[in-house]
């Protein structure tokens, strides 16, 4: 059963706007504490490294969900799939990287 | 569960469920993020740092708050899942995986979560003892 092209679509960009999102906390979180710079710039705009990622995050999410709400289009399972896999590898690069950092500073 | 042999009530029903997972997601991000930035910085961080067990926060509780952020956005997604494709699910067997998997990782995280926490609860109390 398939479903409606434009509920696809709306679907496969919100697939998109996720996987991105993650991308995007991984690299702040671990280009942060690799570059200083970038830290002391989150903190300095948003009050809070965390929260500037937050709210990152959040932004970078809706305008990827809207900017390809009519451009893309993949099978439901395989966007799954990639999501997961990079879910899963994005909580052991985050917690790898800070066992490495841990131990070696 | 509701959704490994669906049907329209249990549709209906985990359509309620995902709809507040989410909307306690949120909540969880906004006064956890509270606490986090005002009161455990400041307060317990110092603490943790100074007890026997400063990987708790130096590893555990760094790892914690960055792949919580992860979850909020699956939620969403995982909720637009199950709207868009709804009664499709009883027939659509990928998208019928779909949603098992990212259920999956939304559990799982939240299991992490928990489970950090408590190695981190740890660490705060084991340096309380030491400074008593």
């Amino acid at each position: 059963m398939v479903l409606k092209q434009e509920k696809q679509f709306q679907l496969t960009s919100m697939y998109l706007a996720t996987l991105v999102t993650i991308l995007l906390i991984v690299t702040l979180t671990i280009g942060g504490e690799l570059l200083p710079v970038l830290k002391t710039t989150l903190k300095n705009i948003f009050g809070h490294h965390w929260v500037g990622k937050s709210i990152l995050a959040t932004v970078l999410f809706l305008v990827v969900h809207f900017a390809f709400r009519e451009k893309v289009i993949w099978d439901i399972k395989r966007w799954t799939i990639l999501l997961a896999i990079v879910w899963i590898l994005g909580n052991l690069a985050i917690f790898g990287f800070y066992v490495l950092h841990f131990f070696i500073k | 569960v509701e959704l490994l042999q669906p049907t329209e009530i249990r549709i209906n029903r985990a359509k309620i469920i995902s709809l507040v997972g989410v909307t306690f997601f949120i909540l969880n991000w906004l006064t956890g993020g509270y606490y986090y930035v005002v009161i455990y910085g400041p307060q317990v961080k110092p603490i943790i740092k100074e007890g026997p067990m400063p990987w708790a926060h130096e590893i555990v509780m760094e790892t914690k708050e960055h792949i919580f952020l992860f979850l909020p956005f699956i939620a969403v997604l995982q909720l637009s899942v199950l709207r868009k494709y709804g009664l499709d699910l009883i027939k659509n067997k990928n998208a019928r995986f779909s949603m098992l998997i990212l259920l999956s990782t939304l559990i799982i995280g939240g299991l992490l979560m928990i489970f950090t926490d408590s190695i981190i609860s740890m660490g705060a109390r084991a340096a309380l003892e030491i400074l008593k």
